[in-house]
C-alpha cells in the first residue's frame, strides 16, 4: 500500500511538469525573423514584422528556376512576409497582428532588430531594454541601425547564395569577418548603453547603392580607403558603424574606421588593408592582417598619455617584392607605419575630437581605484580629451 | 528517531550536503548580495564562504563524529528538557521559514524559465507534493537520489558557468571593492545565510552508521556549495556590468541566457530547469523530513501523516499567495531566521566541548 502510494505521488508531479497550460502547436504559430522600428508618421511608432514562410524555404529547391530567376529580378523575397503596423507601443502592434494573422506570433527566432535613425535614442534604449527582457527573445540577437527607413531594407532584402532569410540575417549580422561594420548583439547595446556611460556603437543598415553616401574617411598618407566603393545591388547590406553617446546618436563613421574599430576590439579574426607604394603612387601593395589578440590599453594617469598596443600576424599579398623595397622587413615596417598612423588618426581624428571612448579605454583605467567614489572623483572625460595617444603595434 | 541503522557512503553525504546547500542558488538570496556590495560581490562571497567553512569545519568536528547526536540530544544533555523544547521549536521555526522561502523562490524560478502563462499555485503544487512524496520516502531515498542526479547537474552547472566566464569582460570587475568596504563586509555578512540549511545535514547525518569520514564529506560538500557560490558570482559580474547587475532578480537566470556555444547550443536555461527542479524537490523533501523527525522525538507525534501533511498544505497556501507578500519581508524573515540558526550552530560550536568534558567527568 505505501510502495503503491509512493508510486502515485511520484507520478503525479511528472504529469504536472509536462506544462500542458503552455502548450503551442507549430502549425498554428507565425515565427518573426526579423523586427524594424521606425518613427511613426503622426505619433508613435511603425513596426515593420518579417515573418519566415517556411513552405517557400522547403518548397524553394522543387520551384523551377525560371521563377527563382524572375523574382530576383524583381528584387522580391518569397521566404518571408512582412507586415508593418503604426501604433504607440510594441505590444499594441503585436496584438493588432493577431487580427490579421491567423497564427500566434513567436519572437524566438528573431535573427536581426533594426532601428530606423530618425527615432530617438531614448527610444531605441527604451525598445532595446523591453525586447531583451521578452522572455522570448534570444539576448544575442543581431541588431542595427538604418540609415533610412528599417521597413525599407527589410523589404529589400533578398539573399544572395541563401535560401533562408533567417539564417542569412543571423550569418551576415554575426559573422566574424564582416570588416566594415561592427557586429553587436542585443545584450551588449543594453548593457553598453546603461553601463558604459551610453556609448555603443551599432552597424549601419542600408541599401547596396546607398553606401558611396557614407562620411569620407579622415586622411591618412598612403593608405586607401574603402568609402568610394560601391556595390551595384540594390539588395540589403550592412556597410559602416552609427555611434551612440549620453543618449544621441552621435554620428555615422565610414567603413574604414568600422574596420579599424572591428580591429581594435578583435570582432573581426582577419582582414586585407591596401596602401600606395611610396615608391611608385600608381601602383597599390596589399597586406592579409591577422589579427589574434584584442588591444591592450594602459594609461598613465600623471602623463596624460594613453598607450595602444597589439599586435598581428601580417602577409603581403604579392608574389615578389615590389620595386624600390630592399627587402620584405622594409616593406612590413612601411605597412607598420602607414597602419600605426591610421590607428593614430582614428583617435585623434575620431575618438577624441567626437568625445566618445569608443573604445572602453575607461574600464581598463578603472583598474586603478578601489571604489566607485574614487572613480566618479576622477574626471575621466577630460583626461581622454587631453590625452595623447600612443600606437605600437608589431607586425609579425 | 528510528533506531535501525542506515549506512550513508561519503558520496552520498557529500553530494547530499552539496544538493542541500546549492539550493540557494535558484533563490533571490545572490541578488541581495549584488545590490549591497555593487561589483564587490566576489569579494563579499569569498569573505562569506570562508567564514562559513570555518564554522562548518568547527561543527561538524562536534557534531558529525559522534552517533546519534545533534543539536536537540546536546540541547537536552546541557540545558534538560527545557532546552530540548526550546531547540525542537527555533528549529521548526526555521525549517518552516526557510521552506516556505526557498518553496516560492523556486517556484518563481522554475515558472519564469519554463512555465510563463501557467499560474504560480500550479507550480508550486508540483514542488510541494514531491516534497512530500520524498519526505515519505526517508533520508535514504534522498541520499542516493543525490547521489545519482546531483553530480551530473553540477558538472552542467560548472560547464556553464565557466563558459561564461570564458566571454566575460573582467574589467567590469574593478574597481575591486566596489560600493566601498563597509559595503562588501556588510554583503559577507548577508552571504552566510547562503548557507543556513547546512543545519538539515547537521541534524540527519548523525543518525546514520557512523563513519569517520562523515565530517570530512559534509566539508567538502560545503565547500563546493562555496565554490558554486562564488563562481556564480564572479561570473555574474564579470558578464553583466554595474549597475545593471544590480536590477536583475535571479542572477542564474539572466547568466543561462548568456550562454553561447554557437547557433545550436542556445537555449541552456533548459537545464537549469531540470537542476533546480531536483535541487528544490531534494532540500525540501529533506527539511519536510526534518520536520517529522523532530515532531516525532520531541512532542510524541507518531502518525506520519499527521506530522506531514498539515505542513505541506500551509506551506503551499502561503507559498502560492506569496506574490501578495511584498518580496523583502520574506527575504527579512528568511535573513533573521538564518542568522539565528548559525547564531544556534556557533553557540554549538562553542559550548559543546564542555558538556563532554562534563560526561567524562561522570
Amino acid at each position: 500500500m505505501k510502495n503503491k502510494l509512493l508510486i502515485i505521488s511520484t507520478l503525479l508531479p511528472a504529469i504536472l511538469l509536462s506544462g500542458c497550460y503552455d502548450h503551442r502547436e507549430i502549425d498554428e504559430t507565425a515565427y518573426i525573423v526579423a523586427l524594424g522600428i521606425d518613427k511613426g508618421e503622426k505619433e508613435g511608432f511603425s513596426y515593420t514584422f518579417q515573418f519566415s514562410a517556411p513552405l517557400a524555404i522547403s518548397g524553394g529547391e522543387e520551384k523551377k528556376s525560371s521563377s527563382k530567376d524572375s523574382e530576383k529580378k524583381s528584387g522580391e523575397n518569397s521566404t518571408v512576409s512582412t507586415l508593418t503596423i503604426s501604433a504607440p507601443d510594441f505590444y499594441i502592434a503585436k496584438n493588432l497582428t493577431n487580427n490579421f494573422l491567423s497564427k500566434n506570433i513567436d519572437m524566438s527566432h528573431i535573427k536581426l532588430i533594426v532601428f530606423s535613425s530618425d527615432i530617438s535614442v531614448k527610444g531605441i534604449e527604451n525598445h532595446s531594454q523591453l525586447l531583451l527582457r521578452e522572455r522570448e527573445v534570444r539576448p544575442h540577437t543581431a541588431i542595427a541601425v538604418s540609415a533610412g527607413k528599417s521597413s525599407d531594407y527589410l523589404e529589400k532584402v533578398n539573399p544572395e547564395l541563401e535560401s533562408n532569410t533567417s539564417k542569412y540575417y543571423e550569418l551576415i549580422s554575426l559573422r566574424s569577418n564582416n570588416a566594415y561594420a561592427p557586429t553587436k548583439r542585443l545584450h551588449d547595446f543594453v548593457d553598453e548603453l546603461a553601463a558604459k556611460n551610453g556609448i555603443s556603437v551599432l552597424p549601419l543598415a542600408m541599401s547596396g547603392d546607398e553606401t558611396e553616401k557614407l562620411p569620407k574617411a579622415p586622411e591618412t598618407s598612403n593608405w586607401i580607403s574603402a568609402h568610394k566603393s560601391k556595390i551595384d545591388s540594390k539588395n540589403s547590406v550592412l556597410c559602416g558603424m552609427a555611434v551612440f553617446k549620453d543618449g544621441r546618436l552621435l554620428t555615422a563613421t565610414d567603413s574604414d574606421s568600422a574596420m579599424i574599430f572591428n580591429i581594435l576590439s578583435r570582432s573581426i579574426e582577419d582582414c586585407s588593408f591596401t596602401l600606395k607604394d611610396k615608391n611608385n603612387p600608381q601602383k597599390t601593395l596589399t597586406f592579409r592582417l591577422i589579427i589574434p589578440e584584442k588591444a591592450a590599453y594602459t594609461t598613465d594617469l600623471n602623463r596624460k598619455n594613453i598607450r595602444v598596443s597589439q599586435s598581428f600576424r601580417v602577409e603581403f599579398l604579392g608574389s615578389i617584392l615590389p620595386e624600390g623595397y630592399g627587402s620584405f622587413d622594409e616593406l612590413y615596417a612601411y605597412a607598420d607605419s602607414v597602419l600605426t598612423k591610421r590607428i593614430q588618426s582614428f583617435f585623434r581624428d575620431f575618438s577624441q575630437a567626437e568625445d566618445v571612448d569608443i573604445m572602453d579605454i575607461r574600464s581598463c583605467t578603472r583598474k586603478k581605484f578601489f571604489t566607485w567614489n574614487e572613480w566618479n572623483s576622477f574626471d575621466w572625460e577630460s583626461f581622454y580629451r587631453q590625452a595623447t595617444v600612443s600606437v605600437d603595434i608589431k607586425l609579425s | 528517531m528510528n533506531k535501525k541503522e542506515t549506512f550513508f557512503g561519503c558520496g552520498d553525504i557529500f553530494f547530499f550536503s552539496l544538493a542541500i546547500m546549492s539550493s540557494a542558488l535558484f533563490s533571490n538570496l545572490p541578488s541581495i548580495l549584488v545590490r549591497t556590495a555593487g561589483n564587490g560581490v566576489p569579494l563579499s562571497a569569498a569573505l562569506s564562504g570562508v567564514a562559513v567553512l570555518l564554522l562548518i569545519f568547527l561543527i561538524s568536528k562536534k557534531l558529525c563524529t559522534r552517533q546519534n547526536s545533534d543539536l536537540i540530544t546536546l540541547a537536552e544533555a546541557r540545558f534538560g528538557t527545557i532546552g530540548k523544547y526550546v531547540v525542537s521549536i527555533l528549529l521548526l521555526l526555521y525549517l518552516f521559514l526557510s521552506s516556505l522561502y526557498f518553496l516560492s523562490e523556486l517556484s518563481e524560478f522554475c515558472k519564469l524559465l519554463a512555465f510563463p502563462t501557467s499560474p504560480l499555485w500550479f507550480v508550486v503544487l508540483f514542488f510541494i507534493i514531491a516534497a512530500t512524496a520524498g519526505a515519505f520516502g526517508g533520508t535514504e531515498s534522498l541520499l542516493r537520489i543525490s547521489r545519482l542526479t546531483v553530480p551530473m547537474f553540477s558538472t552542467v552547472f560548472l560547464l556553464l558557468v565557466v563558459s561564461v566566464l570564458a566571454g566575460s569582460d573582467f574589467a567590469n570587475l574593478f574597481p575591486l571593492l566596489g560600493k566601498g568596504t563597509d559595503k562588501v563586509l556588510s554583503g559577507s555578512l548577508s552571504g552566510i545565510i547562503l548557507y543556513s540549511d547546512i543545519v538539515v545535514v547537521f541534524m540527519l547525518i548523525p543518525f546514520s552508521h557512523y563513519s569517520k569520514a562523515r565530517s570530512r564529506a559534509v566539508f567538502s560538500g560545503a565547500s563546493l556549495s562555496v565554490l558554486f557560490v562564488f563562481l556564480l558570482l564572479l561570473a555574474y559580474t564579470a558578464k553583466i556590468p554595474y549597475p545593471l547587475s544590480q536590477l536583475e532578480r535571479f542572477p542564474l537566470y539572466l547568466l543561462s541566457k548568456e550562454v553561447y556555444f554557437g547557433r545550436f547550443f542556445q537555449r541552456m536555461d533548459a537545464i537549469l530547469l531540470l537542476y533546480s527542479s531536483i535541487i528544490g524537490m531534494l532540500s525540501l523533501s529533506a527539511k519536510l523530513y526534518l520536520v517529522a523527525s523532530i515532531l516525532t522525538r520531541t512532542f510524541g507525534i507518531t502518525a506520519k501523516v499527521v506530522r506531514l501533511l498539515p505542513m505541506s498544505v500551509i506551506l503551499f497556501l502561503l507559498a502560492s499567495g506569496s506574490s501578495l507578500f511584498p518580496e523583502s519581508i520574506l527575504t527579512i524573515i528568511l535573513l533573521s531566521a538564518g542568522t539565528g540558526i548559525f547564531a544556534i550552530l556557533a553557540l554549538t560550536a562553542l559550548f559543546s566541548g564542555k558538556e563532554r568534558s562534563a560526561e567524562n567527568e561522570k
